[in-house]
């Protein structure tokens, strides 16, 4: 079910003044939080509800295990091993056979993997990563070995389940023991996050991937060059736009049950430099690949090959985490490659760029990678990139209508990025000082203009598919 | 957070107003749930207005469908009522191993070719394929994919694929229309005046005569059809509506004279069970479903394009 669709909004209305009714019955309030998180993943589909609820107790089993075998290397490599073999399994099968079965036929043998009618559960990119952090969390501080109740809320909390932010084990279990949540908490703030969310997903990024970006990467043949850049364009905020209002629902829904969740985005296109890039985009899952991945096999601490040999593997597990599909592989590897350029620069102590140079290059280099998330195949993005350039029907041929309302979005995008924090301040002060009548309505009428403004039926999230 | 309690209800509630006619046609096509079969028809009458308008202004600024403003305009004189053959009204199940075959009837008009290509997902993946190769042989030929995700014949409020392939062949002066249908449309129908379930003798009644609509129009215009079966599905309720679908398809192709392109030899028969994947020339296993166990692998899209290439290929007059 998605979280824009009418459907949702209607188990809203209902659910949460039951919710908050059960403010001083903490018990109570995260049974019925679990319940609606496995009710919400069984609307996906029932067979999925029930793995889940068997996955999350073998990783509430396999934690008490690790407590016991206190930093013990082997228990812990194991437990990670088979937390993680259950998304390669079931995400990354198919892609390894198919992949292996072309390597091994084009050497003259025969292929034995067989095909499996396998289905990948809804977010079990984000769920898995969310179990790793609980299982280090209970190898390394045995005492927050925590309940099999409160793991399966850990890893069934439905504002993040299907699309993140990731939650870490550590920070929601503080949330639980220090008695902040079941309360609504900054409800203008929430508001904001949640209307300003839908706008940006139903009216800003179903726009630009009807008008510039579908059409075009579907078929980039019959279009000239300033087209294909347009789309590149298009494409580039559509991501920030969707993810990025999908995070904003779901931290504003939080709110309104009284959790806090990880910052996920800090303006992502006002990065000068693509590490700067990579501490403002999905902020959860780079900040967890830091941690989890870079740091354990050595950060910066081996020299300097090592390290940058480190962020290279970061980033190609960051970019196959997306999905098993090689364009996810050019993606992680070119960002990989692209820091390190950056880590390197920065060693030999080149010139420093002034501020709208680096900004200038960030946002080329973050552009041109964005072809190959969003492309079929490896072979569709080159033809997209060769088309820039080589182009029969040549490099200015578009409607440049359109073309001048995609750079004046941008335009007021940027705009936007820069001065986002002082307009969520405004708003929200203008929010509570409104009498709760007016506020009512300004709402009710904002919710209106979002829907007239969006497309017809309920989108899909970019992210949902990861 | 009574207050806030009551501040959403309200918030909800009157936006559920406001968007009550789009909120029964969702509702339709997503759950075969409708609200007017319980509310005063006035109810929906100040919702509907209001949509109107704010359609009319999507139009002005050019979002939503560009093209609905020119469409708008043009009313498809209705369809001859006497079509050659009436649909037979009971579904029989082809015994093991069985299925509806490919007709290749219809010839090509001579010269460049301007081709709608019509339908929901299935058809968003074949159609890219299938233009691009027909483009790189074909420069001069013209080709539209109007292909829209959940759309199907059974709920007409939500996506009208009869007016709209009408209408197309006005705007466009269509030579050819392909259609690859189906999975949407296993559900139950609302009529004006009541629901009808799926898979009844008036189901399939007023399925067929969405068909007819397409193919009638077609036909009175000169304009070929071919219609694409689905092949075999793995939830049930949808192999079910294959089953119905192609009997339907095959069945009013054959009355109309235009062609039907049988997906089930390629890519998995509706007559026997699931499968994801068949034999290449090699014997080798190759997978041709997505994980859905509906659409298709990027395998099973191209052996879809290679059939519906050599079909278009070889209605071409000498």
């Amino acid at each position: 079910m998605s979280f824009v669709s009418p459907e949702f909004a209607l188990l809203c209305l209902l659910f949460f003044p039951l919710y908050w009714q059960l403010v001083n019955r903490p018990r109570w309030q995260r049974t019925v939080m679990l319940l609606s998180g496995y009710g919400l993943y069984a609307t996906w589909s029932l067979s999925f509800a029930a793995v889940l609820l068997a996955y999350s107790a073998g990783i509430w089993a396999l934690g008490g295990w690790l407590s016991r075998h206190n930093k013990e290397r082997l228990p812990m490599a194991l437990a990670l091993m088979l937390c993680v073999s259950f998304l390669v399994f079931f995400k990354y099968y198919e892609f390894l056979r198919a992949s292996l079965s072309a390597g091994v036929v084009s050497l003259g043998f025969q292929s034995s993997l067989p095909i499996l009618d396998l289905v990948t559960p809804v977010g079990v990119s984000f769920f898995t990563f969310q179990a790793v952090t609980y299982l280090v969390l209970a190898a390394q501080q045995p005492n927050q070995v925590r309940s099999l109740p409160d793991v399966l809320l850990f890893l069934c909390f439905w504002p993040t389940l299907f699309a993140g932010p990731i939650l870490r084990a550590d920070k929601f279990f503080a949330q639980l023991d220090a008695g902040t949540t079941g309360r609504p908490r900054e409800v203008s703030l929430a508001l904001y996050w949640i209307v300003l969310g839908a706008a940006q997903k139903l009216i800003f990024a179903t726009w630009l991937g009807d008008t510039f970006v579908d059409p075009v990467f579907k078929y980039p043949e019959q279009q000239g060059g300033l087209t294909l850049l347009a789309a590149m364009v298009g494409y580039s905020l559509q991501i920030v736009l969707d993810f990025g209002g999908y995070t904003l629902i779901v931290t504003g829904l939080a709110r309104l049950l009284g959790y806090e969740l990880p910052v996920n985005f800090r303006q992502p296109y006002l990065a000068r430099n693509l590490q700067d890039f990579w501490t403002r985009w999905h902020v959860s899952l780079s900040s967890f690949i830091r941690d989890y991945i870079y740091i354990p096999l050595g950060g910066n601490r081996l020299g300097l090959t090592r390290t940058q040999c480190n962020v290279v593997v970061g980033m190609l597990i960051s970019g196959v985490w997306h999905g098993p599909s090689w364009t996810f592989v050019v993606w992680g590897l070119l960002h990989g490659f692209g820091v390190v350029v950056f880590n390197l620069y920065k060693q030999a102590q080149g010139p420093a760029l002034p501020a709208w140079a680096g900004h200038t290059l960030t946002l080329l280099f973050v552009t041109l990678a964005w072809v190959f998330f969003r492309a079929d195949s490896l072979t569709a993005a080159w033809d997209l990139l060769q088309g820039l350039w080589t182009n029969v029907h040549g490099f200015w041929h578009a409607d440049s209508a359109q073309i001048a309302q995609l750079g004046l979005f941008t335009v007021v995008f940027g705009f936007m990025c820069r001065h986002a924090e002082r307009l969520q301040t405004g708003v929200v002060a203008g929010l509570q000082s409104m009498s709760r009548w007016t506020a009512t309505c300004v709402l009710a009428l904002l919710i209106y203009l979002v829907i007239a403004l969006g497309p017809s039926g309920v989108p899909g999230f970019i992210y949902y598919r990861f | 957070m009574r207050q806030l309690g009551w501040m959403l209800w309200v918030v909800g509630g009157l936006n559920a107003m406001l968007w009550l006619d789009a909120l029964d046609n969702y509702l339709e096509a997503r759950f075969e749930w409708s609200l007017s079969s319980y509310l005063p028809r006035d109810w929906f009458e100040p919702s509907r207005r209001m949509a109107n308008a704010v359609s009319e202004l999507n139009s002005h600024i050019g979002r939503r469908d560009p093209e609905g403003a020119e469409r708008k305009q043009i009313q498809p004189e209705p369809t001859a009522k006497a079509t050659p053959q009436a649909m037979r009204l009971t579904v029989q199940a082809l015994p093991a191993g069985a299925f509806w075959p490919s007709l290749a009837v219809q010839k090509l008009t001579p010269g460049p070719q301007r081709i709608l290509f019509a339908g929901d997902s299935m058809m968003q993946g074949v159609a890219p394929l299938v233009i691009r190769d027909l483009s790189l042989k074909h420069p001069d030929w013209q080709m539209t994919d109007l292909s829209k995700q959940s759309t199907g014949l059974t709920s007409r409020k939500y996506f009208d694929w009869p007016r709209t392939i009408q209408q197309e062949i006005q705007i466009r002066n269509l030579s050819l229309v392909i259609v690859f249908l189906g999975p949407n449309d296993p559900r139950d129908m609302y009529l004006p005046d009541k629901r009808v379930s799926f898979g009844k003798p008036e189901w399939l009644e007023n399925y067929a005569a969405r068909v007819d609509e397409i193919l009638g129009y077609a036909v009175q215009n000169q304009v070929r059809v071919i219609w694409l079966g689905l092949p075999a599905m793995r939830d049930e309720p949808l192999q079910r509506g294959a089953v119905v679908s192609n009997h339907v398809f095959y069945d009013r192709a054959q009355a109309f004279g235009t062609d039907y392109l049988s997906t089930e030899p390629l890519i998995g028969l509706v007559s026997l069970p699931f499968k994801k994947s068949m034999p290449d020339d090699h014997g080798r296993p190759l997978n041709l479903r997505g994980e859905d166990g509906t659409h298709f692998t990027p395998a099973g899209l191209h052996k879809i394009k290679q059939a519906l290439v050599a079909h278009i290929e070889k209605a071409q007059p000498q």
